[in-house]
């Protein structure tokens, strides 16, 4: 398909632990087109962080591919060694926005020097001009240049935040990255950093996957929204339709349980139950267990990701 | 916590537990040395405690183990000890006359040693005169493999007399004069007086009768029969064969050999695994326990009351522990007993914890169950016990485990100065008599060796278990 | 608050609790004292009677006399020795004594001086010779290893590290030191075993060559004892660093491995480590108080061997002073430095820790 920045299929990542394997990532497949914003939704513990480090070829130890591929702009990286990896695929093709209010930074070093770091790795270039190109993008995100000398503790959580946009952005990737980039911090300052994102990607086009457990947030900022469970995506689609037309059983119960402003809602929904064991997941369907209209079919077989309308794909027996 | 929980949890303990190895090392080496601490008395005796500061007689000083012999060309004999049962009662009293009566007794022993006993002593002979003035006679014969009869001694016999033939003039010069006959005379005549101070008695008795035996003996391994004979000459003395005892003095001795005071270091050695678990494992959890409370009631109490009571420990912990803990065991030199020794490490070890107890204790406070349980008005015991313990206890755990090695080695080090209680068996102590014996250079490993290791086994056993419990426990670290 | 304030308090503070420390120990050596000082009392006064015949005639006469002469010397001695003060006068006099550096005279000559000033200020050279350079040792070992081990953890040798901390750190240094005496100075008889020189001592390079190779087995005790525990806990830092996510997010900048461990954990992990550095260093000038003992090396480990074998009250009080003042200099120094190297906290980090 052309206009793909990211392909990604069948891609598998276990993490191997003492009791076993997790299938975090268990066949994923999907794409992003360039320009795009691709919302990652799912509960906590349902694989959607795991797959951001996965996909910039350094899934979290003590986590492993194990199998299907990751193409970046039609190349392959799953496989290329650690050192190409490093030198001509991370930050540069794809980047990453941490939850800059968590620990994304360096207590001991200053601001400065953590921005200039891919700045001199990968374009070789000197102290003072780095440091031009990252003031530079300081101002892009709305932050004072001066910060390049301060701590991260000086910081508030909102500012770390723009600095670790502002570093993602700095060798202009082809993907971004945007893990749980709101998530630590309260909502004023979560409503600035969604228009400042919202802005950067009309401005530059950016081609971004925007992980979050947050619905209402996904609604704001992309084009399309991947639901993810248990390590394998359920549905994918158009925000608009997932939004209000959520096809999945699982959508349906996960948008019940946001609560809206402008709608009279007896009761918030929950999902009863929990979210299964990745060493040991449930058969057929993996949301069988919860499901509220699980059928024998569903526990014996696994559903496909099938095309429901254009461009909106559902795996259910169901549909 | 109700009981199924608890079953739960501890079942959820075993399952990570199990997958340490060192744990399960760790945990079978604990219970290897409390099986050896609780078996003390029977696997040695069980008056060890009370007679361990003296000098233990008959056993002979510092030689090595029997074992010993495995490991070397030359073979040395062991510790033997003969009673009436291995004596062969010749005469029970027979009458010659005069009132005079003869008894006698011989005993064989058998040299298969390049290095013979180091000594022959012969004790115990029940003894009843009449007349003070008028002791038995006692006589000593030796009859060799080679068919030589040498008379060892001719003495005096009262009552409680023990004859140390390697120790005896007597011996020593009828054993020379003997000995001199197969030397070259000049030598003799030259140097006979060194010759006869310097030379090993019990080496020259089983040695071969040929030229150097004097210098440097060669044993003469075989059946060697000892003969004594006892005359008395008053009527009514009377003599009690059944209580002699002969002690083959060994040149190896038991399982672990002996020290200077001649005390059997196996001993020592099963009984201070007994101090030292204790020591070790009462400080662990006294410290612990008083940390945690401290720690606990200071972060509950706040404000200027927690604040004082973190400058106390602060105070307390800038003190550095060895050098007075040094200084208090010298005031009290002497006396001090375990349970002092005890005291005086909880005394300065708790603060540690209690720090920790007190950052952990702040982060449970701030939970929003606790902070809810206080606003419905659950009472301060509530609070802590209910929500605040549970969640340290883990750590506790682990904490206890890992604060045993540091007990048992300042125990160790103590005792190694001397500061110990000089009534308890410990392994510092032994190492510290070892020191002031010069151990080390005189080359007495069986002396040095073992204690040692038995303070890093019991050391390493409780390092294993608590950095195990450690990695279970507290799952942060669970991926190390 | 400011950085000098900051200092001012933590050295009052220090100089606090040298304060409080030794006045508890001269409490109870005054005690002790006492009791030794009694009975060398009595011994003085018997000594001056045997020395001189002609007294002896003169009191022998007369028992009155004799036990009239004895008193007045007694009350004389117990006046020379301060006995007739009181308790807390005696005490708080020596804790002033001990606080001025004041610390008296032993009884016999130790090092050929008898002045407990003069006898500390020549251990302290020797000491740190020996431990200070062992000490050096250790944490350059220890810190290589343990880094290198966080690097690849799980591997061999971070198992082997993580074994060896765990046995060595369950041996009793100073047994360690007479196992190492047993076997390389008693069956091989490759090295002294014990001793600064040998004696007498040589002269000029010589001497230096001599001393050197007297370092060797008490040098190797030491590391061997301490290196593994060094490259555990460094290790443990800087894995518990290595967790963290700016790791994770230095190296998705592209930050090659080597200065990530090198650049980033290191440098994060380096107020602990630093820390420790200070605290064994200072501390190793106090001495392996009974690992000294055991090589007989002539240092401040020896000193308080010595001053329990004999008894040296003074000499214990003045030994211990130094080994508080220096772990609380440590403490300080420690504390500026965490301060100075991790800029989230300016000033009493290690507390708050």
């Amino acid at each position: 398909m052309a206009g793909n920045v990211l392909e990604v299929k069948d891609l598998k990542m276990y993490y191997f632990t003492s009791r076993g394997a997790v299938k975090a990532v268990d066949n994923l497949t999907f794409e992003l087109k360039k320009g795009e914003v691709l919302g990652l939704a799912g509960e906590s513990g349902c694989g959607k962080s795991s797959l951001g480090f996965t996909l910039m070829g350094m899934p979290t130890p003590p986590g492993k591919i194990v199998g299907g591929s990751i193409k970046i702009d039609g190349r392959e990286i799953v496989g290329l060694p650690d050192d190409v990896l490093r030198k001509e695929v991370r930050w540069q093709k794809i980047s990453m926005i941490f939850q800059g209010a968590m620990n994304a930074l360096n207590p001991v070093y200053t601001i400065g020097y953590q921005m200039i770091e891919p700045l001199i790795y990968h374009k070789g270039m000197n102290k003072e001009e780095a440091l031009d190109r990252a003031m530079k993008y300081l101002e892009l995100v709305g932050l004072a240049p001066e910060i390049v000398y301060r701590y991260p503790h000086e910081l508030s959580g909102g500012m770390k935040q723009r600095v670790v946009i502002a570093t993602a952005l700095l060798l202009d990737p082809e993907i971004v990255i945007a893990d749980e980039p709101t998530t630590a911090l309260d909502v004023v300052v979560q409503a600035q950093i969604i228009n400042l994102m919202k802005k950067l990607k009309k401005e530059l086009g950016l081609s971004m996957i925007f992980i979050t457990h947050d619905l209402s947030i996904l609604a704001e900022v992309s084009d399309r929204v991947a639901i993810m469970y248990a390590g394998k995506i359920v549905e994918i689609g158009d925000s608009e339709k997932i939004y209000y037309e959520p096809a999945h059983p699982y959508t349906q119960k996960l948008l019940g349980a946001i609560p809206r402003l402008h709608e009279d809602v007896e009761r918030l929904e929950f999902i009863p139950g929990q979210p299964p064991n990745l060493i040991t997941p449930p058969s057929g369907c993996r949301f069988h267990p919860r499901c509220p209209y699980a059928m024998q079919q569903c526990k014996e077989q696994v559903p496909e990701l099938k095309e429901i309308e254009k461009d909106h794909y559902a795996a259910c027996w169901l549909l | 916590m109700r009981w199924v929980d608890l079953k739960a949890s501890i079942k959820d303990f075993w399952f990570e537990f199990r997958r340490q190895k060192g744990g399960l090392f760790g945990l079978a080496l604990l219970f290897l040395l409390i099986f050896t601490a609780l078996g003390a008395p029977y696997l040695t005796e069980p008056d060890i405690p009370t007679k361990w500061s003296q000098y233990w007689e008959g056993n002979p000083t510092t030689v090595p183990p029997v074992w010993y012999n495995y490991f070397t060309t030359k073979k040395l004999a062991p510790h033997e000890i003969l009673t009436s049962n291995d004596l062969r009662i010749t005469s029970p009293g027979e009458d010659i006359g005069g009132g005079m009566k003869y008894y006698g007794f011989e005993f064989t022993y058998e040299n298969n040693y390049d290095f013979p006993p180091s000594d022959i002593i012969i004790r115990n002979i029940g003894v009843k005169l009449t007349d003070l003035n008028s002791p038995a006679q006692i006589v000593i014969t030796l009859v060799r493999p080679d068919g030589i009869k040498i008379e060892l001694l001719n003495t005096e016999l009262r009552e409680g007399s023990v004859y140390q033939l390697a120790k005896d003039g007597k011996v020593r010069n009828a054993v020379f004069q003997w000995a001199s006959q197969f030397e070259n005379p000049q030598k003799i005549a030259q140097a006979g007086e060194t010759l006869k101070s310097t030379m090993d008695t019990t080496k020259v008795i089983f040695g071969k009768a040929q030229e150097g035996i004097l210098t440097n003996p060669e044993a003469l391994k075989g059946t060697y029969i000892f003969q004594v004979d006892i005359f008395t000459f008053r009527e009514g003395d009377q003599i009690d064969l059944s209580t002699t005892e002969t002690i083959l003095s060994g040149r190896t001795y038991g399982f672990m050999g002996t020290d200077y005071k001649a005390r059997d270091l196996w001993s020592g050695l099963v009984w201070g695994t007994r101090v030292s678990l204790t020591v070790g494992v009462t400080v662990a959890v006294l410290t612990v326990l008083i940390g945690i409370f401290y720690g606990v009631t200071s972060a509950y109490l706040g404000g200027w009351k927690d604040e004082f009571m973190q400058r106390v420990n602060e105070f307390w912990a800038s003190i550095p522990t060895l050098p007075i803990l040094i200084l208090l065991g010298a005031a009290f030199k002497g006396h001090v007993s375990l349970w002092t020794i005890v005291f005086l490490m909880v005394a300065f070890y708790w603060t540690g914890i209690a720090k920790v107890a007190r950052s952990m204790a702040l982060q449970i406070k701030e939970q929003t169950y606790v902070e809810a349980a206080i606003a419905l008005g659950a009472g301060t015991g509530r609070i802590i016990f209910k929500h605040i313990m549970p969640q340290i206890m883990p750590y506790a755990f682990a904490a206890m485990a890992l604060n045993v090695p540091g007990a048992v080695l300042t125990e160790a080090s103590l005792s190694f100065l001397g500061l110990g209680d000089p009534t308890a068996v410990t392994w510092g102590q032994i190492l510290y008599d070892a020191q002031t014996q010069s151990a080390t250079i005189n080359g007495y490993w069986w002396w040095v060796i073992p204690p040692g290791l038995a303070i890093t086994l019991v050391a390493f056993t409780f390092v294993l278990l608590g950095i195990s419990l450690d990695r279970v426990l507290n799952p942060r670290l669970k991926r190390l | 608050m400011g950085y000098g304030r900051y200092i001012t308090i933590r050295l009052l503070n220090a100089l606090l609790v040298l304060a409080l420390v030794t006045l508890l120990v001269s409490v109870l050596f005054t005690k002790v004292a006492e009791e030794d000082i009694r009975s060398s009392i009595q011994e003085q006064i018997n000594l001056k009677l045997r020395s001189n015949p002609e007294l002896q005639r003169q009191l022998a006469a007369d028992p009155a006399k004799l036990q009239e002469w004895y008193q007045r010397e007694y009350n004389r001695l117990i006046h020379v020795y301060e006995l007739d003060k009181p308790f807390w006068v005696r005490v708080i006099q020596r804790t002033k004594d001990t606080l001025t550096l004041n610390f008296g005279n032993t009884k016999s000559p130790i090092f050929g001086e008898t002045a407990v000033g003069k006898i500390i200020s020549k251990a302290i050279p020797r000491t740190v010779i020996l431990f200070t350079t062992a000490q050096i040792f250790v944490i350059l070992i220890g810190l290589l290893l343990g880094v290198k081990a966080a690097q690849i953890a799980g591997s061999i040798l971070d198992k082997g590290v993580s074994i060896v901390a765990m046995v060595t750190s369950s041996i009793p240094m100073w047994w360690f030191g007479m196992m190492m005496i047993l076997i390389f100075s008693f069956k091989m008889g490759l090295f002294p075993s014990g001793g600064m020189t040998s004696m007498p001592p040589k002269e000029g390079f010589a001497y230096y060559l001599d001393v050197l190779y007297h370092m060797i087995l008490p040098v190797s005790t030491i590391v061997f004892v301490l290196f593994g525990g060094w490259a555990w806990t460094t290790r443990n830092i800087m894995i518990g660093t290595m967790q963290e996510d700016f790791i994770m997010a230095a190296r998705a900048k592209g930050v090659p491995e080597r200065k990530v461990i090198y650049g980033h954990a290191l440098r994060a992990s380096a107020p602990p480590i630093v820390t420790m550095t200070i605290f064994s260093l200072l501390g190793s000038i106090g001495g392996a108080i009974i690992t000294e003992s055991v090589f007989n090396w002539p240092g401040m480990g020896r000193l308080y061997w010595t001053a329990l074998q004999q008894n040296e009250t003074r000499l214990l009080m003045g030994v211990t002073f130094v080994t508080v003042a220096l772990y609380l200099i440590a403490m300080i120094i420690a504390d500026l430095a965490y301060g100075y190297l991790d800029p989230r906290v300016k000033v009493g980090a290690s507390q708050s820790t």
